[in-house]
């Protein structure tokens, strides 16, 4: 890999920028509470904190899965708060985004997964009568390459073990050509090596094509094995904002509101 | 070892007794409203022995292919016109039929409630009712089943559609894909298996219905079917249906194999 480091990427493009946002939900709940943050191209930030502490809250505004609710979020040099219907579907076919369980259609062959990343740049009769064009076959081709599961193209989704079904996952978000990639607990459904795997192909990713990747982790190790830069969320509000490697005790306890325990670790990586 | 606790005193079971008399009253009112009369049982015995004795073999076998065929091969490309087009417009309002899809709660209940109101119109009716709009024949019979192909495989569809996983709707939806390509790509998969099964399955009940249709003047071999009874041939009579049966079972078992592989 290159040497750049992660200081370049520090200085680069801002992407996304929370401004004061705060995120309440329907019943009431706040989940979000005044939210500063900017994240810039090519960095690799992981977002830890307790269940519940607004980890997903956080990365579902960023494609308004969960509308803003308070201040407002700049994604790719567009407002999303008040955006309309035609202006998010555009600004989130650059925003790739990764679940725990994969979300792939079970019964659907990997390439058709893959390719339908490619949905959002197609006109819509096309995309309608799923004829992809030659280059977007190319290109889901090149992705599942990429991640290293070429071989498995025609196969049916549900065939692959789980860590090959999050790297199809990671194909469909690299088909769309993305600029940013979210990625919500990617590795919790995951053995420790094919965890540690995922994260790997995550950050070299993120590295290669200069891509801003937001993944939520439950596991302080492996957030500081691989984030550039590390959020640590309680109770909706970012209690923690830098390197893995500066977090003392102390920011560990504002994050997780008592002392390290073994549990919180997933082990280190048995590369 | 132990004495029983004695039983309550039985109370008299007066729920049971007027249950019963009532039971007695309307089956003998409505058996009256029948005209049931074992004479004219006996008097048409004679008539329903042809019929029977009409539908062993040896056939006549002019009759079978000079008749009989054509009207069964017509009655069979209504029934797979109506299911297979029926079902075609079916996909569509399956997903605005369901929650999961469904662009808003209105679209979704006018729709729910417009299916709902499909299926309560009886095909034989609307047969009839078509019949005398467009003329005797094949296509009101066409029209007819196609209306009600549309309404079970629509509801059916609808309902499978609430099942199904939404993570890869959700996925899709995250791409920057319209709510229409969500569920063409996102959910459609999931249902594909279940849509050709509930086709398949409006084909069977169109094939049955298809035979009865023509009595209404609605094409098919049931015009066949009307014009022997008027005539009184019960040979032919017999053969028609012995014929229809045969068709009707086959068809049935071959579809419902291929839905039991399907799903
Ligand atoms: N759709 C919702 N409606 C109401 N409350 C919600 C909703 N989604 C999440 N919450 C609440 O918001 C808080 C933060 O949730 P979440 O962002 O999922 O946390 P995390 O991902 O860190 O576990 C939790 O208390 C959760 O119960
Ligand atoms: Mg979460």
């Amino acid at each position: 890999m290159s040497d750049v480091s992660t200081g370049v990427a520090a200085k680069a493009a801002t992407l996304v920028s929370f401004k004061n946002t705060s995120v309440t939900y329907p019943n009431g709940f706040t989940a979000l509470t005044d939210v500063n943050l900017e994240f810039h191209e090519g960095e690799f930030i992981v977002v830890v904190g307790l269940s519940g502490a607004g980890k997903s809250t956080l990365i579902r505004t960023i494609n308004r899965l969960v509308p803003p609710t308070g201040g407002d979020v700049n994604v790719l040099g567009t407002p999303i708060r008040n955006i309309s219907d035609a202006n998010l579907r555009k600004t989130r076919r650059r925003i790739g985004m990764i679940f725990q369980n994969y979300n792939l259609v079970r019964r659907s062959s990997v390439l058709a997964n893959v390719l339908t990343g490619r949905l959002g740049d197609l006109p819509t009769w096309r995309a309608l009568l799923g004829l992809y064009t030659k280059s977007d076959t190319d290109l889901a081709i090149k992705c599942l390459t990429r991640v290293g599961i070429l071989d498995k193209a025609y196969n049916r989704a549900d065939q692959l073990s789980g860590g090959q079904q999050q790297r199809v996952a990671i194909a469909r978000a690299l088909a769309q050509q993305p600029r940013i990639l979210l990625a919500d607990e990617p590795v919790a459904s995951l053995d420790p090596p094919t965890a540690h795997q995922v994260m790997r192909d995550l950050k070299a990713l993120s590295r290669e094509e200069g891509l801003l990747t937001i993944v939520n982790l439950h596991f302080v190790d492996m957030a500081m094995e691989y984030a550039d830069r590390v959020i640590g969320l309680h109770a909706g509000t970012v209690v923690y904002d830098g390197p893995g490697a500066d977090m003392t005790e102390a920011d560990f306890e504002r994050i997780y509101q008592r002392k390290i325990r073994p549990d919180d670790m997933r082990g280190a990586a048995e590369h | 070892m132990s004495t029983h606790p004695a039983l309550p005193k039985r109370p008299f079971p007066w729920m049971s007794v007027v249950g019963t008399a009532i039971t007695a009253v309307i089956l003998i009112w409505s058996v009256q409203g029948t005209k049931f009369n074992l004479w004219v049982l006996a008097d048409g015995l004679p008539n329903v022995l042809r019929f029977f004795k009409g539908m062993l073999p040896p056939w006549p076998m002019d009759f079978v292919t000079g008749q009989l065929i054509p009207p069964m091969v017509e009655t069979i490309r209504i029934a797979l016109a109506a299911s297979m087009l029926g079902a075609a417009l079916a996909l569509p309002v399956a997903f605005m039929a369901s929650s999961t899809v469904a662009p808003n709660k209105w679209v979704y209940q006018i729709t729910r409630n417009l299916l709902n109101l499909v299926r309560t119109i009886p095909d034989l009716v609307l047969a009839a009712l078509l019949a005398s709009a467009f003329g005797i024949g094949a296509f009101p019979g066409f029209l007819a089943l196609l209306v009600f192909s549309f309404g079970v495989v629509a509801k059916l569809l609808a309902d499978t559609v609430e099942t199904i996983d939404r993570g890869p709707m959700d996925a899709i939806a995250t791409t920057g894909a319209t709510r229409i390509l969500q569920a063409r790509h996102g959910v459609f998969p999931q249902i594909a298996p279940e849509f050709i099964a509930y086709t398949l399955y409006a084909f069977e009940i169109n094939v049955r219905a298809a035979t009865v249709l023509g009595l209404v003047g609605a094409g098919g071999v049931g015009v066949l079917l009307k014009t022997q009874i008027a005539f009184l041939n019960y040979t032919n009579v017999g053969i028609i249906t012995a014929v229809t049966f045969a068709v009707v079972m086959l068809i049935d078992t071959l579809s419902s194999t291929i839905r039991r592989r399907l799903v």
